[in-house]
């Protein structure tokens, strides 16, 4: 029986606005050491339900489809081992916690939480504090966007699935990811093509390019739940971000292998240290960024006080980064200025 | 009947041994575009390095059809390094140099025009087909090894002792055309350089 269980809710999409490495949700145990969340290794088949709950436009049945298939975009991820069944329509409500069912559906309409709130989507979970086990994992999508279910998209409103895809990296225990850039055009903001499905902000409406995830995200859902040959084919990085000769807290780093054309990110921890695993063997080149605008460090879960944002973006010129399959390809250390 | 020494060894030089074999050492310089590679922050290009000398080493084999036309087998193997030119949206742009190497082997038949002269100088020309694999040190994934047809043609000289006659010096320049090799990913290459060699030969028969 578990002894100690506690609930955590994020936002995840914000709307207003218009960015993976890869980043886990993490939490610090009783005894201050961070855990990851993710559905225990023994069971890889995760049900999951929807809410007969319709909306304008959107049928439940459409619903249930669109949810069919974001689920299936990360089942179908080779060097993952998770998989989703689908346990059918339910009267439960997403957001009701500790009812043990995996539930995913609208806001009821007219829901005061929701109203002008820009918030697209919010993920939930239910987790043994004692290892970081996910036992319950709830997703609502506001029921005040205009939304769209359209093969192609549907200008001016937001493709469900693409937003469904990125909750279920959540759903998986994956965070969000800063490998996004936003782009300002006649005062207004756009995720750019690239960015990462798990980047805070949506794609604008109309787009469906959130349905694929990137290889930021293949790379979190591979490490969570590995294939045996994705562990023994890949190998990690690590090294440490500096300033001054002190430690960077959450940096953001990035690498490229130009080979396979994978970007991944992972942000460093608060000495500044990185370790980022699951790399496909080969040389990379290596950058690392304050958390850009529009994002905060409140969007990845970062305490403000402790984020040093006053830096520019640097490469590793230092020697080569080279990635081998079992290995850690360790001192890849950058050292920042203003 | 007594035979002039002298005349002897006239002799040998002007009649070329059927069979010669080779080592030799040099320098490929394969020049090669990587192509380019972009994500979100930064576009990646990737070139070959120029290769001293010295670090391309191999052995021919051949045999003489005729006394001018001379068919002859190639092997041989050298390191190339390869480096990086990153231009990053907002951080500066950055040369990095060897980044990773490869191994390169070239096999080939090729086909010799000779013009041998008494003084035991033999000039050449020479042109010749067959594979050129690159294989990456430290493994990439997915490219653990490229190979293309590799498309040779140049010329050189030989000189043979005196004394002994079996024994010569070859210097080797060469120029190669290769139809693929390593690249980023969605890029193709065709890799292209001079070989320049020189080495010891041995002739028999």
């Amino acid at each position: 029986m578990r002894q100690k269980i506690i609930l955590t809710l994020v936002l995840l999409l914000i709307v207003s606005s218009s960015s993976v490495a890869y980043q886990f949700v993490e939490f610090f145990d009783m005894s201050g050491r961070a855990k990851q969340l993710s559905w225990a290794s023994g069971n890889m088949l995760v049900d999951f339900f929807v809410k007969n709950r319709a909306v304008a436009d959107i049928s439940v049945d459409q619903t249930v489809g669109v949810l069919r298939a974001s689920y299936e975009t990360w089942e179908s991820l080779e060097s993952s081992t998770i998989a989703f069944n689908f346990g059918g329509i339910t009267e439960a409500e997403p957001f009701v916690m500790f009812d043990f069912i995996n539930t995913l559906g609208f806001s009821e309409v007219g829901d005061p939480e929701f109203e002008d709130a820009g918030v697209l989507g919010i993920t939930t979970w239910v987790f043994d504090t004692r290892n970081g086990e996910i036992v319950e994992s709830d997703i609502i999508f506001n029921s005040e966007i205009p939304w769209s279910v359209a093969p192609s998209g549907q200008s001016g409103r937001f493709d469900l699935q693409s937003v469904a895809t990125h909750e279920i990296g959540h759903f998986l225990g994956l965070g969000h990811s800063a490998t996004g850039v936003m782009e300002t055009r006649n005062f207004r903001r756009k995720l750019l093509d690239g960015s990462a499905v798990m980047y805070p902000f949506a794609f604008p409406p109309g787009s469906v390019i959130g349905r694929s995830v990137t290889s930021d995200e293949l790379v979190g859902a591979s490490v969570l739940y590995p294939s045996s040959a994705f562990s023994e084919g890949t190998g990690s990085m690590s090294g440490q971000i500096t300033k001054n000769g002190q430690g960077l807290a959450f940096a953001y780093v990035n690498v490229l292998n130009p080979f396979t054309g994978e970007t991944i990110g992972f942000f460093a921890d608060a000495d500044g240290n990185y370790r980022i695993e699951g790399l496909k063997a080969g040389p990379y080149t290596v950058r690392v960024g304050p958390i850009a605008d529009p994002t905060t460090p409140a969007h990845y879960g970062f305490p403000e006080q402790l984020i040093n944002l006053d830096y520019s973006d640097a490469i590793y010129e230092n020697g080569r980064a080279e990635v081998v399959p079992r290995q850690d390809t360790s001192g890849v250390n950058i050292e920042v200025t203003p | 009947m007594a035979q002039d020494p002298i005349t002897s060894v006239t002799m040998a030089r002007s009649s070329p041994k059927k069979i010669e074999v080779s080592g030799f050492v040099g320098g490929l310089s394969v020049s090669q575009d990587l192509g380019t590679a972009e994500n979100i922050f930064q576009t990646v290009t990737g070139e070959a390095n120029n290769v001293p000398f010295g670090k391309y080493l191999g052995f021919r084999a051949s045999y003489a059809l005729t006394e001018r036309v001379v068919a002859e087998f190639n092997f041989s193997r050298g390191d190339n390094t390869y480096s990086f030119q990153v231009n990053d949206n907002t951080a500066d742009q950055a040369d990095l140099g060897e980044q990773f190497n490869v191994q390169q082997s070239v096999w080939s038949g090729n086909i010799i025009y000779q013009f041998p002269f008494e003084i035991g100088l033999v000039p050449y020309g020479t042109c010749g087909f067959g594979r050129l694999q690159q294989k990456p040190n430290s493994p990439i994934a997915g490219m653990e090894s490229v190979t293309g047809n590799d498309f040779n043609f140049g010329g050189g000289l030989k000189y043979f002792l005196q004394n002994p006659v079996w024994l010569g010096i070859r210097f080797d320049i060469r120029y190669h055309i290769v139809s693929d090799g390593l690249a980023f990913v969605g890029n193709s290459a065709d890799p292209n350089g001079a070989a320049v060699t020189v080495g010891a030969v041995l002739r028999f028969f």
